[in-house]
This record gives structure tokens, C-alpha cells and sequence, in this order.
């Protein structure tokens, strides 16, 4: 086998890694291409180029008409993955010099990384490091010249250097900077026009009137952006950001509804809470203020989705008899910016009128049996409402359900029925609309508020942008003695896979009061995670055997689910209170360093090692002598240098004659053992101390 | 002077000697583009993978760096040796390379005068190794000196690593000897005495640098491991020869440094005593290897500024 020959074996294999997850999952003729574009490299001694050149050609031909057929459209994900591993085992068929196999391996590794988008799991993460060993192993065959080589030695030149670059990915894993993606997210936190990146219809979701069951969910699978804020200071925890929309009374069975005079101008005005003596006789007490700008997209409503709950109005903006922050035009166009002010932590509503409380009660005739039924027996049950609330809200948490966003109940008559005593899985509107009315069966006025929870903050910025994917609903009762309370039945309801029995328990409190000790619970739970993390390490290096559960357990953890969060916890757990980014770009340059300096030091002992024991023992006889004033000159054999030295100081004369004597014998005669240099050494210390 | 800087100009010049430079070169850019798309890729997803792949790949390449110094480490130039030319021939240096280390050197280069040699180097642990240049000489008089340094990509060929050789010296071009007319038969009257030529025997002397070889007396050598070379009183041969400015009348300057160069090496070969006379210049004739070095380096330096 040739040098080249060697060199494109490996490349190709780099190649076949970094494709087959992808072949696996891409319609046939792509392994196919793949396969052929493979023969025709080794077809130069038997076809001549011009037909070699026809049959990419044709291949290539090929690969089009198969995009046309297997895929909708030019430009979907598989369509291009596709056409770029077609186009690179192509490449491969007629590439010839060792820059061509350099463009193959680089593509290689984006062939890999793209790899990664479809699944992100373990074993990608495996298929991921091969790939990458291979890279090194190409790279090093591609550059070591004209010198044939085993593959052992290539790949073990080439492991040297892979597990000695492992601790540096793992810090600069660990404490790089995460920046939340997508990238796009950056440009519209700074002021990037966003209409432009909108797409058409998107628009639109600020003129729906009413709601079905479900609604929400489907809405998540929309990318569009909704509203930028930039907090000043510190952004709270995203679950506290609850950015208020519509809010229904009106259910007629099946969907929730908005009433026909809504929209009405001057009736929103008439009834607006315009003025501040009105707003503080509504809003009694408010805690926690946070001041941030808003910019809101447009959406064909007059929706600001103003902060809960929105303390200061605006120009052009007014806040509701609802407490949503309103716009007195439609949006259609325009992106009004506005100064706002809010409280996360606040006690609404001053009173409630006969007929708000007959439309917060209202039970459509005949629909949902069963939930009825069970509001009354709660309503029987227990006298206080807040003590029907916790009960209903600990039936949710111990009843077995799931909060699934994607799943879907079948929409029809008596859907909460279904939801709630059936199906027991779904999405936000669902437990907040069931939630809703169970509270109005037990006798308590309650109604659906529709809107956004959270948003993705901005690459370590104050920004927080709230998309579509983030729309969710929750319900608000109305308490004598407390007035207007959110009820988040969300966080009772864990997703399936993390449910801890523990945090089940705890929510019997009053929903206000149960946010914030959830919150303070998560932190610490956090941080215990992270500080048994790190205790665990030295456990884990023992003599046991590993356990490979809870090993994959960790690497999920560590590696898949890895998040700016995790890496704050993380910070947090080595003893550093509040990081930035900067701290932590600081951490990764020191952590790099660092290893690059134990790497140095490692390398500069193995050097020391390497001297020559009987040449450091003379040199060191030479230094000594050196300090009486008699160097050793370059050209100076040992001999000359000994009657220079005795002639200048006879009283060393003997102790130096027998020291170079024995030097001379173990380089140049043949008295080269162990003991020997061992007497050498002895005589030259001895001879030193004598000095 | 109360201040003795020696030292410390040596110690600069021989880190200097040893300092190694490194520096992406194309495919290290390509490299590093691969990162950024993978930290793009990365952001813009979120996903953790391909964060762990561009970080993996920035921890290769860091290594790779420090791997392509080390392969350049250790590694212990000596002299460059080189022989005139003739115009139109290269001038071949050569030059001896220990690999002082304990790992072996791989796919170095040389670069002289800014031009990659052909062919890869490879040392391997604790060798020696030839180097061998050659730079093409273009016209006669000086080739000037240039620098020389080792390049090395290897492993990861991202990054180069150059780590300077000796300078090469400034090496004579005679001129090419080309010309188609005959010795000039101009004698200055001296019949000319060869004294290399074996004639009697007359004395026996102690060898000194720049006797012929052929004069070692081996055998006493081979008795008393002393070098003695024999003597002879030499012979009457042919008249010396004048090959003057004169004789090349007719030609332009370089086609007469040509015909003299072509002459001198005839004269030589047949073993002739001559003199060189061109303006500035007037060599007595003789003969011999060094007398032949001082006519085409006469021939050569012929009106170039020193």
C-alpha cells in the first residue's frame, strides 16, 4: 500500500464515521451516492478521466432528482444534509492531492456536528469524539510526509494529543460562556427591526377572540417573537415573568371567549384604571418592583402583554380594568417602546361587582358532569375557599398528572371531563382552564388568563425576549379577603421524567406565598446537586466498580442537558456567589493556562531526566571549579583543563585528578557500569564540599 | 567597560539561534473557521455536543501547537559547507543535523532564501541527518548569503513552525566557462618549473595543511604515525602562459571572463603553469589547485564591488 494510499484510508474512514447517522436516517440512494462516489476514487487505474468526470456528473444529476423526489423542498434540513454528504463522497471520488483530502476532513467534522442536531444523545456524543480522534488521526497522516506508518502508530501519535486536548475541552466546556441561542435572538434584542424577521401571518395572533382547549399548545410550535425587554438590573427568575393577555370569563362548553363589545374603545377607556388615585385603590399592596423597557411586535391587537402587574402607564398605553396593559391603537405596524414599571409580588382588586361574580361563577348548562360534581363535593367539603384550592390543587399534584405541552386531548363536548378524570396529560390550558372551572364548581369566581411565562434572556445580557413558544395560560380566583390570586396549577404538575415525591408535598400553601419558597427550594436543591457533584468525584476515582447507571445519569446531566444555569450552579458550587460572563471567560483562560503550564511542567521533567547522569556530575565538578576562577573553555578537553587547574590551585590536585580520571574512563574507556558512575558521583560531591 | 555584556549578547544570540516562531498557515485558518462554524452552530442551537466538539477541537489545536514547537525542539544545526560554481550550476551547501531529543523529527522542511527545499526531513530520536541545498546560480560574481530556517506543520499541519538554520554564506560564482578559441600560446620567456611534477626524489618533510594528498609518504606514515610528505625537484615542462585581457580582445566583458575561466580550467587540466593579467589583476603564473581558486575567483569578483 502506497503513502497516499494509507492517507486516503483514513480519510475515508473519517468520512464513513461522520456520515452514517446521517445515512442511517436519509432516504436510500444517498448511501448509495455515497458508496459509488467511494469506487469511483479507486477507479483511476481503470476508467479514464473524462468518463470518471461523466459519472460524477451523473451522479450528481442523480442526486438532484433525488432531492426533487424524496424531499418537500429545496431547502429542508434533509434536502441539504442530503446534498452536502452526496456532494462530499463526490468530491472524495476525484480528489487526488493532500489538500483535498484536508477539505474532506474539515467537512467531515460539519458533516458530524450536523449529525448531532437529529439526535442528542449519548451515543452521538460517542459517534461525536470518534469523529474527532479520526480528524486527528487524518491529520497527522496527512502531514507526517512521505513516511510510511503503521495505523497503530498513527493512532497512537494521534491519541497522545486527544486525551491530552480532553481536560481542556472539559474546562472550557464547563466555564466558557454560554450564549442562549439562536443567534438571530442577539439582533432583535439590539433594535433589529423584527418584522422583517417575521413571517407572514405571524402577526396576527393579538386579534384571537376566543380559545379552545389546546389552543395554547398548538400556538408553542410558532417561532415568532413577541416582545423584547431589557430589565434594569438584575432579570428575575424567569417563572415570575408573567406577561398578561386576554383574559376570558366566558366558556360556553367549549371554548373560551372574549365578549363581542371587548375590543370597544371607548368602553376600555370608560372602564381603564387611567389615573394613579384610581390604580392605587385597586392594587393594595405591591412588592419587588422591576423597571425594564418593553418593545412589543406587532400583533393586530392592542396587546402590550405589560408585566403582572403593570404599575405605571405610558403614553399612547393604558392599563385595563383587567390589569392588562393596553395599547390605544392597534398594533399593526408600529414596535411602540415603552418605559414600564410592575410588581412581581402584589394584592389586586378592590371589589367585585354582582355581575363580575355571576359571569366568574357561570357553569355552561350541561357540559362537564363531572368536574361539577367534583367542585361540589369540595365546595361541601371544606368551608374556606383557600382550603378548596389547596385540596383541588393537591388533587393535581397527587392525582398522577403529567403537564405535556405537546400532547393533545380530543377536542369536543365535556373536553376538562376528559382532561381532568381521563387523560390526566397536556398543556398549560388545559390544567388552567379545568382548574378554572373545577374553582367555579366549588363556588369560587374565577376566570382564564391568557398570555407568556418567562422568555429566553439574551446571551448574558439583561434582555429578555419572549416568543410564541413561551405563550401560556393560568387562572386567577377571587378571595374576599385576598382579592384577585393567580393560580399557577403548572408548577404542581411536574413533567414526567423529574417528579420528585418531596416537592409534591409542599404545595398545600397558599399559591402567592408557594412561588417564592418554590423558588428558594429549587436553589437550594440546586446547589446541593452541585455540591454532591463535586463531593462525588473523589469517590468515583476509587477502586470500585463504576456504576454505569449512574455514570450515563451524570453524563446526561453534565454533557446533554449542560445549560448556563447548570454552569452558574456549577460556579456557585466551587464557591463563586454571582458570576458574568466575564468571570467566567476569566475561569476558562485560567483553567487553560493552567493545564497548559502542568503539561509544560510534565515535559520539562521528562527532559531533565533524559541528561546524562555522568555528565551532570562533571558539570557540576566544572561549575565548582568555575567559581575558583577557572572556567572550563569550550575548546578545553578534560585533561587540559585538569593541568589548569592543577597548576593553579595544587591543593585540589588529587581530589580533581581522580574525578576526571574517572570521567575520562566511563566516557572514552570502557569503564561504563552503574558503579562506576555512582563512584563518580560520590567523588564529585565529596569533592564539592571539600571546596 | 564596567559592565561585561558578552555574555549576555551571546545568551541573546544563542536564544535567538534557538527561538522558534510559530504561526497559522492556511489550513490552520481553515481550522480555526471550523471552530467558529462549530461555535455558531453550537449558540445557535444550544446543543451541547457540538459545543463539547469545537471545544475539543480548540483543545487539538492548542496542543497541536504546542506539539509542532516540540517537533522543531532539540534539534542542533551545525555548519553549512559549499563549493563554488560555475554560472548556470547551483551552488550546493551542505550541513550536518543532530536531533539532540529523545522523539523523533518529523516532515521538516528547509527553507533557503525564501524557497521550501524539495523533499521531507525526518530525524529520529537521538540521529543525524544531511541536509543538502541547492541554489541556483544565475550569473557570476557573488551569490549573496541568505537565510535559512526549518519549517515544520507536523502533527496536525495547522500551524507552521520555523526555527532559524546559519545563515547560508555568501558563496563565488566563477563564470561559465564557455569559448571555443585556443590557449594563447603568449609566454613571458620563464620556462615554467612544475614543481609538482614527480621528478627525483630530493627530500622528505613534515606535512602541512595544503599539501597534495598524493605527496603523503603512507608507508612512513604506516611505520611512525607521523605525516611526512616527499619532495621532488619537480620538472622542466611546457612555457607558462599569460591568458591576459588582451588575448580576449574582441568579446564583451562577460564572453571574455567566459573564454579566460574556459582557458584557465584547460590550463589547469593540462597541467600548465599560467598567469591570469586582466585589469586590477595580475596573478604570476603557477599552478595548482589554490592558484586555480585565485584566477576564477579573480575571474569571477572581475569589476563586482566587494
Amino acid at each position: 500500500m502506497s503513502v497516499r494510499a494509507g492517507m486516503g484510508t483514513w480519510v475515508l474512514v473519517t468520512l464513513w464515521m461522520s456520515a452514517a447517522p446521517s445515512l442511517l436516517h436519509l432516504p436510500l440512494w444517498v448511501p448509495v451516492v455515497a458508496l459509488l462516489g467511494t469506487g469511483l476514487h479507486y477507479s483511476a487505474d481503470l476508467a479514464k478521466a473524462i468518463w470518471r468526470k461523466l459519472a460524477t456528473t451523473l451522479l450528481l444529476l442523480f442526486v438532484v432528482i433525488g432531492i426533487w423526489f424524496s424531499f418537500d423542498s429545496w431547502f429542508s434540513g434533509d434536502a441539504i444534509l442530503s446534498f452536502f454528504i452526496s456532494v462530499v463522497f463526490l468530491k472524495w471520488g476525484e480528489s487526488k492531492s493532500s489538500r483535498d483530502y484536508l477539505l474532506l476532513v474539515f467537512a467531515a467534522v460539519i458533516l458530524a456536528a450536523v449529525g448531532a442536531l437529529y439526535w442528542e444523545t449519548l451515543l452521538s456524543m460517542l459517534h461525536m469524539f470518534a469523529v474527532v480522534f479520526l480528524l486527528v488521526c487524518s491529520l497527522i497522516v496527512i502531514h507526517q510526509g512521505d513516511i510510511e506508518t503503521a495505523g497503530v502508530t498513527v493512532a497512537k501519535r494521534a491519541a497522545w494529543l486527544y486525551f491530552l486536548a480532553l481536560p481542556v475541552m472539559v474546562v472550557l466546556f464547563l466555564t466558557f460562556p454560554r450564549i442562549p441561542g439562536p443567534l438571530w435572538d442577539l439582533g432583535v434584542a439590539f433594535g433589529l427591526p423584527v418584522k422583517a424577521l417575521m413571517e407572514k401571518g405571524a402577526g396576527d395572533h393579538g386579534k384571537v377572540r376566543t380559545i379552545q382547549p389546546g389552543g395554547i399548545s398548538r400556538a408553542k410550535n410558532d417561532d415568532g417573537n413577541i416582545l423584547v425587554a431589557e430589565f434594569e438590573g438584575v432579570v428575575p427568575f424567569k417563572s415570575r415573568l408573567y406577561w398578561r393577555g386576554p383574559v376570558f370569563w366566558d366558556f360556553d362548553g367549549e371554548n373560551w371567549s372574549l365578549p363581542e363589545n371587548w375590543d370597544n374603545r371607548s368602553r376600555l377607556l370608560r372602564h381603564a384604571l387611567r389615573n394613579k388615585q384610581k390604580f392605587d385603590k385597586e392594587l393594595r399592596w405591591g412588592r419587588e418592583p422591576v423597571r425594564y423597557t418593553l418593545r412589543v411586535m406587532p400583533n393586530g391587537g392592542r396587546w402590550l402583554y405589560g408585566l403582572e402587574i403593570p404599575s405605571t402607564s405610558a403614553p399612547e398605553a393604558f392599563i385595563s380594568q383587567e390589569y392588562q396593559l393596553l395599547h390605544i391603537r392597534h398594533l399593526n405596524k408600529d414596535e411602540p417602546k415603552l418605559q414600564m414599571q410592575a410588581f412581581l409580588d402584589y394584592g389586586i382588586g378592590s371589589s367585585i361587582g354582582p355581575d363580575q361574580k355571576e359571569k366568574g361563577l357561570a357553569w355552561p348548562e350541561g357540559t362537564n358532569p363531572r368536574l361539577l360534581a367534583f367542585g361540589r363535593v369540595l365546595e361541601e367539603k371544606y368551608s374556606q375557599p383557600q382550603q378548596r384550592i389547596d385540596e383541588a390543587l393537591k388533587h393535581l399534584a397527587t392525582g398522577g398528572y403529567q403537564f405535556d405541552e405537546t400532547y393533545m386531548v380530543e377536542p369536543g363536548p365535556d373536553v376538562y371531563d376528559r382532561f381532568f378524570f381521563d387523560v390526566r396529560r397536556g398543556g398549560a390550558d388545559y390544567l388552567a382552564g379545568s382548574m378554572a372551572m373545577l374553582m367555579r364548581a366549588a363556588g369560587i369566581p374565577s376566570r382564564l388568563v391568557t398570555g407568556y411565562r418567562g422568555g429566553s434572556i439574551v446571551a448574558l445580557t439583561n434582555f429578555v425576549i419572549v416568543k410564541q413558544s413561551h405563550a401560556h395560560a393560568w387562572l386567577e380566583v377571587w378571595l374576599d379577603d385576598k382579592d384577585w390570586v393567580r393560580i399557577e396549577p403548572k408548577d404542581v404538575v411536574l413533567p414526567p421524567e423529574k417528579k420528585p415525591q418531596e416537592k409534591v408535598q409542599k404545595k398545600t400553601e397558599t399559591p402567592i406565598v408557594k412561588v417564592r419558597s418554590e423558588q428558594t427550594q429549587q436553589e437550594t436543591d440546586k446547589t446541593k446537586t452541585a455540591a454532591s457533584a463535586s463531593k462525588n468525584v473523589p469517590q468515583e476515582t476509587g477502586w470500585m466498580l463504576p456504576d454505569w447507571t449512574s455514570l450515563f445519569g451524570g453524563l446526561q446531566k453534565w454533557v446533554i442537558n449542560y445549560d448556563p444555569d447548570r454552569q452558574v450552579e456549577l460556579l456557585k458550587g466551587v464557591g463563586m456567589k454571582d458570576t458574568d460572563w466575564l468571570d467566567l471567560l476569566l475561569w476558562a483562560g485560567l483553567g487553560v493556562s493552567g493545564l497548559l503550564a502542568i503539561y509544560l511542567l510534565f515535559w520539562w521533567l521528562g527532559n531533565r531526566r533524559e541528561h546524562d547522569p555522568v555528565l551532570a556530575a562533571y558539570q557540576s565538578f566544572c561549575d565548582v571549579v568555575a567559581r575558583k576562577g577557572i572556567a572550563r573553555k569550550h575548546n578545553e578537553c578534560p585533561r587540559d583543563y585538569l593541568s589548569r587547574l592543577v597548576a593553579a590551585h595544587p591543593e585540589y590536585a588529587s581530589a580533581a585528578a581522580d574525578i576526571t580520571h574517572r570521567y575520562i574512563s566511563i566516557r572514552y574507556g570502557s569503564n561504563n557500569d552503574n558503579a562506576s558512575v555512582a563512584m563518580l558521583q560520590r567523588q564529585v560531591k565529596r569533592f564539592i564540599s571539600m571546596v | 567597560m564596567f559592565l561585561n555584556l558578552s555574555p549576555w549578547i551571546d545568551y541573546q544570540r544563542r536564544l535567538r539561534m534557538m527561538s522558534i516562531h510559530t504561526r497559522l498557515n492556511y489550513a490552520g485558518w481553515g481550522f480555526l473557521a471550523l471552530i467558529f462554524c462549530g461555535f455558531l452552530m453550537s449558540v445557535n442551537f444550544s446543543n451541547n455536543l457540538i459545543f463539547a466538539m469545537t471545544f475539543m477541537l480548540c483543545g487539538i489545536a492548542l496542543l497541536g501547537w504546542w506539539q509542532t514547537r516540540i517537533n522543531l525542539q532539540g534539534l542542533n544545526p551545525g555548519n553549512w559547507r559549499h563549493q563554488p560554481a560555475f554560472a548556470g550550476q547551483p551552488v550546493v551547501y551542505n550541513m550536518r543535523l543532530s536531533n539532540t531529543d529523545h522523539r523523533p523529527k518529523l516532515a521538516l522542511t528547509v527553507v533557503a532564501d525564501g524557497k521550501p527545499q524539495e523533499g521531507l526531513i525526518a530525524l529520529g530520536p537521538a540521529s543525524e541527518a544531511g541536509l543538502c541545498i541547492h541554489r541556483q546560480s544565475t550569473k557570476r560574481g557573488e551569490l549573496e548569503k541568505a537565510k535559512a530556517y526549518l519549517k515544520g506543520t507536523f502533527p496536525l499541519g495547522i500551524i507552521c513552525a520555523r526555527s532559524p538554520l546559519p545563515d547560508l554564506p555568501a558563496s563565488l560564482v566563477y563564470p561559465k566557462p564557455v569559448g571555443s578559441r585556443p590557449l594563447p600560446e603568449t609566454t613571458n620567456d620563464a620556462q615554467a618549473h612544475q614543481r609538482n611534477e614527480a621528478g627525483s626524489f630530493t627530500d622528505m618533510r613534515r606535512y602541512s595543511a595544503g599539501d597534495p594528498v598524493s605527496r603523503i609518504a603512507w608507508r612512513v606514515l604506516a611505520r611512525s604515525d607521523e605525516v611526512y610528505v616527499k619532495e621532488f625537484d619537480g620538472a622542466e615542462g611546457q612555457p607558462a602562459l599569460w591568458l591576459s585581457w588582451d588575448a580576449v580582445a574582441g568579446l564583451g566583458t562577460e564572453e571574455r571572463l567566459s573564454q579566460l575561466c574556459r582557458w584557465v580550467l584547460d590550463a589547469e587540466r593540462q597541467g600548465r603553469e599560467y598567469g591570469l593579467d586582466i585589469p586590477g589583476v595580475r596573478i604570476p603564473p603557477a599552478s595548482g589547485a589554490d592558484h586555480e581558486k585565485d584566477c576564477l575567483s579573480a575571474l569571477a569578483l572581475f569589476g563586482v564591488q566587494r
